[in-house]
């Protein structure tokens, strides 16, 4: 073997076995919201494992701003009427659509695709979201 | 990550600045309005959930501004986080409880489920008391199971108004709590929302009977329940599972395992905790052979209760999301045909229309194919997957909507014709979307 080949085979062996561009990962709110979730809490790492990988979760879609019209922005959650209360952040992934492609809201159950990232965002001390992703596909 | 900073960046800042600076005043009376503003207005979910719970937590303080803001803005305009913050926090001021009760008697207001669970919530309040008893009628699954959280949490000292004599037998009147359960229990074993059973039966488990727990068992069953596109079994599932965790008992997610071998175990465990209980571990009564349906009409609607109806291609019609041997009913194939294929073309495709919040109608049906003698292709009617915020129903679409019921009316289903008409107009476009 060649010291190119070398370092390529080396290279490889270093990726991850599924990186954010492989086959995505199947994931459910289930699984998503099976804690209780409390601020600044080191969250469990089923969830983590997920960060920044390539992903695919089913549910209903909702503008965060209740408006209407096609978006950049949604909320993907588990039940289409929120009035068994209010979602706790762990039963919310907010996704955001490629920049200038916004979509239409679907009136049923959507299955997602795309980069996943897991984690508190934090704006002053407000707790934004735990769950986000960057949209490549919506499957009605 | 994409734009989700760079879009946070503006109102979020703005907002959670706003929302720091409140917290860093301390010594400063908060503007109570600006707060109740944010809560309402703002753009991000997260953003009004905080705020949301600055109100909430301030308790009666706040609660002037929020009557300001029913006077200006309709008291439909209060989110639905406010009214959740506020029924789950532990402020019991007389000017919230006189609140709480206002919402909850307000057949209007769409939150008066959450208002209900807030009084159920504080259990020491006797004057609440034939509240939960009148809501275990309401249309809304909602409102029953808060009567039957309300009732259960009433303390035993308690005692019922005069008025309300008749309806204790008096064998119980030395022991309102052993009512209190069996008015759960009947309240239960009338009710036909599967939602509303299992929680009702954990209800009584948190109140020491747990002799309804076979709902538990019946809702792990169903984990892979679907209403249409809706896989709402996991949903029910995953949360009865989750509220026998809380509730002290073992994990038992195992039951709702996607591999089966562990799924059959998990399932042994929960079925023997549920006899040890007290509860009966019964069969689902849902047929055997599903019929296969093929649309539907799902109605979410806190004011007047859901209603979900599917049907299949040879007339056959099921009502509610798991219905058993009574809930399926009949109509002749051309006739439901008929009316399936006078769907508007216009609104073909799949679209949403108006402003969401929490109620809605939905309609699903796919496109068929009908042999046409005149032609040598099949006829084909396209698909239609419509929701509807109140008030925003297309006029093309409610107009055939509105002509299901007399279909079913002339073929003996009046019922189910009453109930889609009771519902019906909450959804009929005024021009504006809305809840």
């Amino acid at each position: 073997m060649s010291a190119a080949a070398k370092i390529l085979a080396a290279a490889l062996a270093l990726l991850p076995l599924n990186s954010s561009h492989g086959d995505p990962e199947e994931i459910d709110f289930a699984s998503l919201s099976d804690f209780d979730y409390v601020e600044g809490m080191t969250l469990p790492s089923h969830v983590t494992q997920h960060n920044r990988k390539t992903i695919k979760v089913s549910g209903f879609m909702a503008r965060e701003d209740g408006g209407s019209g096609p978006t950049e922005y949604f909320m993907l959650i588990n039940d289409a009427c929120g009035c068994n209360g209010t979602p706790f952040l762990n039963e919310v992934v907010f996704c955001a659509m490629p920049a200038g492609e916004p979509t239409e809201m679907k009136p049923g159950t959507v299955t997602v695709t795309g980069q996943f990232f897991v984690g508190e965002e934090r704006d002053n001390g407000v707790v934004l979201s735990l769950y986000r992703m960057d949209v490549t596909d919506i499957e009605e | 990550m994409k734009a989700f900073s760079i879009r946070l960046a503006v109102p979020a800042l703005l907002t959670a600045a706003f929302l720091g600076a409140q917290e860093d005043a301390a010594p400063a009376e908060p503007d109570w309005d600006e707060v109740l503003a944010q809560a309402v207005d703002s753009p991000r979910f997260a953003i009004r959930r905080a705020a949301t719970g600055k109100l909430a937590r301030a308790g009666a303080e706040a609660i002037p501004a929020i009557l300001r803001f029913e006077k200006d803005r309709g008291r439909n305009e209060l989110p639905l986080e406010l009214v959740d913050a506020l029924a789950r926090s532990d402020a019991r001021s007389a000017e919230l409880m006189t609140l709480l009760r206002s919402w909850a008697d307000d057949r209007e207001f769409y939150w008066r489920a959450q208002a209900l669970g807030g009084l159920a919530r504080r259990g020491d309040a006797p004057s609440d008391g034939s509240r939960f008893l009148t809501a275990a009628e309401d249309p809304s699954h909602l409102m029953r199971i808060e009567a039957v959280h309300g009732r259960l949490r009433i303390a035993p000292g308690f005692r019922l108004p005069e008025s309300e004599q008749p309806q204790i037998p008096p064998t119980m009147h030395n022991s309102l709590a052993d009512w209190n359960l069996d008015f759960a229990r009947r309240t239960l074993e009338a009710e036909d929302d599967p939602r509303a059973r299992l929680r009702m039966a954990l209800l009584l488990y948190a109140a020491g009977d747990g002799s309804q727990l076979g709902e538990v068992f019946v809702a792990a069953d169903r984990v892979d329940a679907m209403w249409l596109d809706d896989p709402w079994g996991a949903r029910e599932a995953v949360f009865a599972v989750r509220e026998l965790r809380r509730l002290g008992a073992e994990d038992f997610s195992a039951a709702l395992s996607k591999d089966l071998e562990e799924r059959i175990q998990g399932r042994a465990a929960l079925a023997a905790f549920v006899i040890q209980a007290g509860g009966v571990v019964a069969e689902d009564e849902q047929p055997a052979d599903s019929p296969a349906w093929s649309g539907g009409l799902e109605i979410r609607s806190c004011r007047n209760g859901d209603l979900y109806l599917r049907w299949t291609d040879d007339g056959r019609l099921g009502l509610g999301l798991a219905p058993g041997p009574a809930d399926l009913l009949r109509v002749p194939t051309e006739a439901l045909r008929s009316w399936r294929n006078q769907r508007p073309a216009e609104m073909a495709g799949s679209a949403v229309h108006g402003r969401l919040i929490c109620d809605f109608v939905r309609i699903l049906d796919p496109a068929s194919n009908e042999p046409d003698g005149e032609a040598d292709e099949d006829r084909v009617t396209p698909g239609i997957h419509r929701k509807c915020a109140p008030g925003a129903t297309p006029e093309p679409l409610a107009d055939w909507l509105k002509t299901l019921a007399p279909v079913l009316e002339e073929n003996d289903v009046e019922p189910l014709a009453d109930r889609l008409r009771a519902r019906l107009p909450q959804f009929v476009s005024t021009g504006q979307g809305g809840n």
